[in-house]
């Protein structure tokens, strides 16, 4: 558990939901908390993984008729309300109203299973631009030994294109970073007019092109980015939401939403290979980074002109009063 | 990376270095028995052993089992990577050795035989019992408690087996609140011998002991585990009776009906930390025979349905706070057991600020 606020009252991708049909249930971890979700008539519950009897992982049970969560240990029923319905050493004993599990907010969204651990602040972050001409492809989950902001960072950072993603996302000499434009608009930190030269953009690239990249930092750890290789005015290709998991303070969860206007009925594995190229070359590079957390004051590391979202972010979590996951 | 020339300022305390014990608990239960070792385990090698965040060396001479700190007292390293010669303990570093009373007797770099050895050059050895073929270790010099008495192992009806010991990563007292909960038998163990998941729960009385608590328990087992003969029978109606001694050791007494035939599992449990618990248990039985081989595989296979679920019970500390877990009437047991820990000893105190 934290008592960062502002981390406790947001929301976080935790499953894909395509992946958890009826009468299903994963266990994962957020921020510090053992989480159940499963899907009981078509509808999504999570809960702590505890059992209010005796503390036993929920998640090592079983699901009944699907939609009674089975305790493992002494065998507690719990409907899909969390209230424990029958206690099998007693079956006729009165259930105390205490006997039920601690239910947290979720929502199905964009295929994936959000879940706020505290008092949602706000909705679940608004994945802008994606209409019916595209089609939605989870890729991931990538655990990460790092922090969310870390991450984060990573995820909006243009210059490490050719020395991570070589042939890729960038190669040398193709290493001269233009001047982008960042601004804080609505509580947003918005990248536009960035440029960055691509040997292969996404899978279906044939040769190198300029690529406009913009983002939308919706929330501290979840991000938009937009990707637009044809001619202003088109419909961007690529449209990738950003949501991490933040399982422990530097242990993290990547999840992405690919939004694509091409490649509708081609096979998803054949998104998610790249995807997943492109992340595990990030990885390494993102488990090497010390500190874990993110320094927040600017004199912490040194930093260079095409630094500047980084920090414009350092600087808005900052004012934010963020501190999961950071250093002040 | 130093330690500082002057120690005057430092709290002098028994507590081992990063003990994961608040101070209070640490002091009230290291004036118990422990076990920490079978004795058949130690043969002519010394071995390591860790109870309560304290690491201790376990040796065996002439005049019988030795259990100290497993320090040597020149340089700090683990006697238990050394080896016995002559009947004494060799320090791996710079050999020196020590007898069964942990005084040193040679050090090898020293040329003169009859070179004083001083005194200082002592192991911090600890109180030591063997009985049951268990070494039980008190790290206070004065017990607060005495060991369990398990008069089955000192009934010549009764013919006992080890069963192998096992280690969970769980708090001593998680352990022994399973040991003693039949609650859970038809859910977790349904593959080996648990009853009916329907099956009501008698109502039963929890009785307080000279040194424990005790309880007994009428039960219709699926299955038939016992040796006893009568393979006619599917199901098998039992009595458990438990007598639990305070702080971590339980006698079950299984005494199975249209039989004379009585099983016992003995159950002690060395906090190794507090997240760390290392499980002794010894089987008895009144057949006649020895304990079969299968008897002791089924208790490994017990176990084995137990411990996962253990281990990822939370919190993973006991709660002694009684509101912050809800119970119901077949958690008798453990409703005595958490108010005993926090009544009569005094474990679970808050922190003295």
């Amino acid at each position: 558990m934290t008592n960062d606020t502002i981390m406790f009252n947001d929301w976080y991708a935790v499953a894909n939901a395509r992946e958890l049909s009826d009468g299903d249930k994963i266990a994962t971890q957020l921020l510090e908390q053992d989480i159940l979700v499963w899907r009981s008539h078509g509808e999504i519950h999570a809960w702590l993984d505890r059992c209010p009897h005796r503390g036993s992982r929920l998640s090592l049970g079983e699901i009944r008729n699907g939609d009674t969560v089975v305790c493992p240990y002494h065998g507690w029923h719990f409907n899909s309300a969390g209230r424990c319905i029958r206690m099998p050493a007693h079956p006729g004993h009165p259930i105390s109203e205490r006997a039920r599990t601690t239910r947290l907010h979720v929502q199905e969204k964009y295929d994936l299973v959000w879940v706020c651990p505290g008092e949602p602040a706000g909705d679940v972050p608004l994945f802008h631009g994606v209409d019916e001409d595209y089609h939605l492809v989870i890729t991931g989950p990538y655990d990460v030994e790092t922090s969310g902001p870390r991450a984060v960072e990573n995820f909006l950072d243009l210059s490490h294109f050719p020395f991570v993603h070589t042939g890729y996302l960038g190669e040398e000499p193709y290493t001269e970073m233009d001047d982008y434009d960042v601004e804080v608009i609505d509580s947003e930190i918005s990248v536009t007019n960035a440029t960055v030269y691509q040997p292969r953009a996404n899978v279906t690239s044939e040769e190198g092109t300029k690529v406009a990249y913009s983002y939308r930092v919706l929330r501290p750890l979840t991000v938009m980015l937009t990707k637009e290789p044809g001619a202003a005015g088109e419909k961007p290709t690529d449209l990738i939401l950003l949501s991490i998991q933040p399982k422990e303070e530097t242990r993290i969860r990547a999840w992405f939403v690919l939004a694509m206007n091409y490649g509708h009925g081609d096979p998803e594995e054949y998104f998610r290979d790249f995807q997943d190229t492109i992340f595990y070359q990030d990885k390494a590079v993102l488990e090497s980074q010390r500190p874990k957390c993110l320094p927040l004051d600017p004199t912490a590391e040194l930093h260079q002109p095409a630094d500047k979202v980084s920090n414009v972010y350092r600087r808005w979590l900052k004012e934010m009063g963020l501190s999961y996951g950071t250093i002040a | 990376m130093f330690l500082a020339t002057d120690h005057s300022a430092q709290v002098n305390t028994d507590l081992p270095p990063h003990c994961t014990f608040p101070e209070s608990d640490w002091h009230i239960l290291a004036g118990f028995w422990h076990p920490v070792a079978f004795l058949h385990d130690i043969g002519d090698k010394p071995v390591a052993a860790r109870l309560l965040d304290v690491n201790l060396v376990i040796y065996r001479t002439s005049e019988g089992i030795t259990v100290a700190h497993d320090r040597c007292m020149h340089r700090g390293t683990r006697l238990s990577l050394g080896w016995m010669q002559d009947d004494l303990l060799v320090c791996p570093m710079h050999g020196l050795h020590y007898d069964g009373q942990g005084v040193c007797r040679k050090i090898p770099s020293i040329a003169d035989p009859d070179a004083r050895i001083p005194e200082k050059l002592r192991l911090k050895t600890c109180r030591t019992e063997q009985r049951y073929g268990i070494i039980w270790v008190c790290l206070k010099d004065n017990p607060a408690w005495p060991l369990p008495y398990w008069r089955h192992l000192e009934d010549s009806q009764f013919q006992s087996m080890f069963v192998p010991p096992g280690k969970w990563q769980v708090a001593a007292g998680r352990h022994v609140e399973n040991f003693n909960d039949v609650a859970h038998f038809p859910w977790v163990h349904g593959d080996t011998f648990g009853g009916e998941m329907d099956a009501a729960y008698p109502l039963y009385r929890v009785k307080q002991t000279d040194y424990g608590l005790s309880f007994r328990l009428p039960y219709l087992e699926l299955g038939n585990r016992f040796p006893d003969g009568r393979d006619d029978l599917q199901n098998r109606e039992v009595v458990y009776s438990y007598e639990l001694t305070f702080p971590f050791s339980t006698l079950l007494e299984v005494n199975v009906q249209e039989s004379d035939y009585i099983q016992v599992i003995l159950d002690t449990v060395c906090p190794i930390s507090a997240h760390e618990s290392g499980i002794f248990q010894i089987l008895a039985d009144n057949s006649g025979e020895p304990v079969l081989d299968r008897v002791i595989q089924e208790t490994i296979d017990i176990n084995k349905e137990d411990q996962p679920l253990v281990e990822a019970q939370s919190p993973e500390f006991l709660p002694l706070d009684l509101r912050e877990e809800i119970h119901i009437p077949a958690d008798r047991m453990s409703l005595e057991y958490r108010k005993a820990l926090a009544g009569k000893f005094n474990l679970g105190a808050p922190a003295r600020s």
